[in-house]
């Protein structure tokens, strides 16, 4: 095994094992009863098996795995912008164009030949999950004065969108480069993906403290309003 | 997909190259913007804040010195006026008083009588400019009418006021921090304006109770205003300022379009009648 092969291993390790960085850090955070927490963890402990067990499945089943990873990441990035928006309005669209993509999902599931990755799919989630992430930075200037890096769910946001903006390209052009070329790259895109998992597990550990924070500042704001009567 | 078709596999790896690097820098350049920018208008909003706080302490400090103003007049009134009258009486009572004929003894009691009448009249004096009587039996409206005739009266200047909706009195703690501006502003206009008249009306627009004060004289404009106010002196204006503030009331200074009259409107939120 040459030295080339050696740290695209390592990296191999890295990305899988960063997984599990997210129940590890749900074990010692204080905010286990919060939805969005609990969806990280779990969604860590998935994708764990899932990544460790990609290549042991039977290659029948490729096209099905491809689909079900896209469905299950989509899925919790759409429900990190649902829960972080607080306007109906934009909810509703959230639930619009999800539905749309996973209807759009299952047709080209049925409809398309298996490549490398699902590059279509892929290319049209990271689009709908950049345009919840506008909104959402909108939406926290439009409702909140405190600094966005002290909330948890900004480095959530930054997670994805490193991850999503980094391996945009790649997903996109892989199935029309050699497999030579497309080995060259993929373990590249380990390394965003490992970035957001860390910032996702930084993210949990967060909570803890921005929920005791937020719920302190509300107990000690007093009673200001001037009685005159 | 027109790119794509156009290039070969070499050229899709620089696509590539270039495109995930592009991405990167977008996303980190967007990430490094949010915050700096958030940054940049949670420094202003700080320094908008301690402005605030700087016009509180300078309002508050012009509260605190007008209070004691008005202590040390009060303590000047008693300890000079009413003190030496008080005196004055003691002695006309003194204990020879018994060993003197009677003649002496009635005129030494009228002259204490005397003396106690002024002195009752000077602490009602006293009484009535920390409160005056007409504002508390019969509203602001009597009151305002009182002291533009006392004014008009002394002929120095023509003084006239009409109240035009003004059958629901507002709660007396009100009417007390409008007379009280009022009194504050019409002094400013005797003290400095030279003015020939002095004009007050009173009405009801929407949700908002407009009281209105015109002049022909010297005069200030809202930015004149705004100064003194941000200023260590016009210990006055900030103190109409802080009264307005618990009213949640709002002043205006302007300039007539005629350029002859000068303008103050008072404006107040309506709030329900006062039984």
């Amino acid at each position: 095994m040459d030295k080339i092969q050696i740290i695209e291993k390592l990296f191999s390790y890295l990305l899988f094992y960063s997984y599990l960085l997210l129940p590890l850090f749900f074990i010692f955070s204080k905010s286990k009863r919060n939805s969005l927490v609990i969806c990280l963890a779990v969604y860590g402990i998935v994708f764990f098996f899932f990544l460790n067990f990609f290549y042991d499945i039977p290659r029948s089943f490729r096209k099905f795995q491809q689909f079900l990873y896209t469905v299950l990441e989509y899925s919790l990035f759409a429900y990190v912008f649902f829960i972080n928006l607080k306007s109906k309005k934009l909810r509703y669209l959230i639930i619009s164009l999800s539905l749309l993509f996973f209807a759009f999902l299952t047709v080209y599931f049925f409809t398309s030949h298996l490549g490398k990755v699902d590059s279509v799919p892929v290319g049209v989630e990271t689009i709908f999950v950049f345009i919840f992430a506008f909104v959402y930075f909108q939406q926290y200037f439009k409702h909140n004065q405190s600094y966005i890096y002290g909330n948890p769910n900004f480095w959530i946001v930054v997670g994805i969108l490193l991850y999503l903006g980094s391996t945009f390209f790649f997903n996109i052009l892989i199935n029309h480069i050699n497999q030579q070329q497309a080995d060259q790259y993929w373990h590249l895109t380990y390394i965003p993906e490992i970035i957001k998992n860390i910032l996702f597990s930084m993210a949990i550990l967060f909570y803890s403290s921005y929920h005791k924070e937020n719920q302190d500042t509300k107990k000690t704001i007093p009673y200001l309003d001037l009685d005159i009567n | 997909m027109f790119f794509l078709q156009a290039t070969n596999s070499s050229g899709i790896s620089t696509v590539l190259f270039i495109g995930t690097i592009g991405m990167l820098v977008l996303t980190v350049g967007l990430v490094l913007f949010i915050i700096f920018h958030q940054r940049k208008v949670s420094r202003y909003q700080r320094t908008l804040q301690k402005m605030e706080e700087e016009q509180q302490k300078i309002l508050l400090n012009a509260s605190i010195k007008l209070q004691e103003e008005e202590r040390q007049r009060l303590a000047a009134d008693l300890h000079d006026d009413a003190g030496p009258l008080l005196a004055t009486a003691r002695l006309y009572l003194n204990e020879n008083l018994v060993n003197q004929d009677k003649a002496t003894q009635l005129q030494s009691i009228f002259q204490a009588r005397q003396i106690i009448d002024d002195t009752i009249q000077l602490i009602r004096n006293i009484s009535h400019s920390l409160m005056p009587p007409t504002l508390k039996n019969f509203g602001l409206e009597s009151a305002v009418n009182d002291l533009f005739q006392k004014i008009s009266g002394s002929g120095t200047m023509n003084a006239s006021s009409r109240f035009h909706e003004y059958k629901d009195r507002l709660k007396p703690e009100k009417e007390l921090i409008i007379f009280r501006i009022v009194q504050e502003l019409v002094n400013n206009i005797l003290k400095h304006s030279s003015s020939s008249f002095i004009h007050l009306t009173q009405n009801i627009h929407g949700d908002k109770f407009y009281l209105r004060i015109h002049h022909d004289g010297r005069g200030l404009i809202q930015a004149d205003f705004d100064k003194l106010n941000k200023s260590n002196v016009g210990l006055g204006l900030k103190n109409i300022s802080s009264r307005l503030r618990v009213v949640q009331g709002n002043i205006f200074f302007e300039k007539d379009i005629s350029q002859t009259y000068y303008k103050v409107t008072i404006e107040l939120p309506r709030d329900e009648p006062y039984q």
